[in-house]
């Protein structure tokens, strides 16, 4: 019995998750909303940044290769979104990315460069899937795609830039504050409390 | 005293007048109309801007080819497209060669010349098929030819500057930054895709 009380606990915790602040539904425009689209949503700027400095922690070739699956793979997601194909749990796998990634920079985990992509990608579905259901609605879908797919990759790389930081003593502490906020920004989207 | 170019690009730019957007040549509307399509029509714009940077990469004399094949293809389906050819294939098509162009760049593996001249005479007919409009038949050739000379113009600003900027990136971080654009060209373009061929698909 003591065993299930972790799963009932995080089953609770899934089933209070929010709808994520991005997605606000109606028509949307053409560039700069699809720019804000991401921007607009806590949850998707909190696990953006993280991509970014997950990147810049695990350094090398890791901090231009999440930025560059991030997109490719959000793109097949935002193909199924925009297909209709449903994706279970969307808003929580968005939130669930902010812990996750977050996690992942408090503690620097360095596992192997194709696991970190791994992770990145199956989140980066959940994200994508999001912003191509809104995709339909856009006056201008080429100029909203643009417009959110280069916000995200400026998110991205504002990561990679605070996770620079983490170089220096001070600033490694920083970055893990950083991490931890990211963390608790996830639990308080997947718990419902924002 | 020589200007450092950083310099000299920023004197250059705070010295620019207002945009003359509005052509002032009488009857050089078709050849503006023509020339801005390029600019305008962002699938378009995003399929050169990927061309162009894969262009620049590719050694200086070999890669003369693919760009004649951009020019050919581009030729051919301009006057496709002014002799009244119509596919709903174009726009599709100029999206799927986007969005492989993008992956390339963001995956850079070793592209064959010739292939790499065949695909962008593709690209070329696609994207002259797809702007192409048909000329009326009172139209005098000059009106009928200046669209199309404004188009043909307006396509190799865009890929030349982009080859121009590919090959000024010859080394970290700007190479990644390359590769990173073209995965943003890459996602756009499937999802912009993926629209057109559900809306295809969609009963109207």
């Amino acid at each position: 019995m003591l065993h299930s009380r972790p799963a009932i606990l995080a089953t609770a915790v899934l089933l209070a998750a929010g709808p994520a602040l991005a997605h606000t539904g109606g028509t949307v425009g053409g560039l700069t909303s699809g720019f804000l689209h991401p921007i607009g949503g806590l949850d998707h700027v909190v696990a953006m940044i993280a991509v970014g400095l997950w990147g810049g922690i695990l350094g090398g070739v890791a901090i231009w290769l999440l930025p560059i699956v991030f997109p490719l793979v959000m793109a097949l997601g935002g193909a199924a979104g925009v297909a209709g194909v449903p994706i279970p749990g969307i808003e929580i796998g968005i939130a669930l990315s902010g812990v996750v990634l977050g996690l992942l920079v408090v503690f620097s985990a360095r596992p192997p460069l194709w696991i970190a992509a791994a992770i990145v990608a199956v989140f980066a579905i959940f994200h994508g899937h999001a912003h191509g259901a809104e995709l339909p609605e856009a006056a201008n879908p080429i100029t909203y795609a643009v417009g959110f797919v280069v916000a995200t990759g400026l998110l991205h790389l504002a990561g990679i830039a605070i996770g620079m930081i983490g170089r220096w003593p001070a600033g490694r502490v920083a970055v893990q504050i950083a991490g931890a906020t990211i963390a608790f920004a996830g639990g308080a989207f997947l718990t419902g409390l924002a | 005293m020589t200007l450092p170019p950083a310099l000299a690009a920023a004197a250059a730019a705070l010295a620019a007048g207002p945009a003359q957007a509005h052509g002032a040549l009488p009857g050089g509307g078709g050849f503006y109309a023509g020339l801005a399509h390029p600019f305008l029509a962002w699938e378009h714009l995003l399929l050169l801007l990927a061309l162009g940077l894969i262009f620049g990469r590719q050694p200086r004399r070999p890669g003369r080819a693919p760009l004649t094949g951009l020019a050919l293809g581009l030729a051919a389906g301009l006057a496709l497209g002014a002799a009244g050819v119509v596919s709903a294939a174009a726009p599709l098509a100029v999206l799927t060669a986007a969005g492989l162009t993008g992956l390339a760049l963001a995956l850079a593996p070793p592209l064959p010349i010739p292939a790499l001249a065949a695909f962008a005479t593709a690209c070329g007919l696609a994207v002259g098929i797809d702007t192409g409009a048909p000329v009326p038949p009172e139209a005098g050739a000059i009106a009928a030819a200046t669209p199309s000379a404004g188009v043909f113009v307006g396509v190799f600003l865009i890929v030349l500057n982009a080859i121009a900027i590919a090959s000024l990136a010859h080394r970290p971080p700007w190479t990644i930054a390359v590769r990173i654009a073209g995965s943003w060209v890459a996602a756009a373009a499937v999802m912009v895709l993926a629209l057109q061929l559900r809306r295809l698909g969609t009963p109207a």
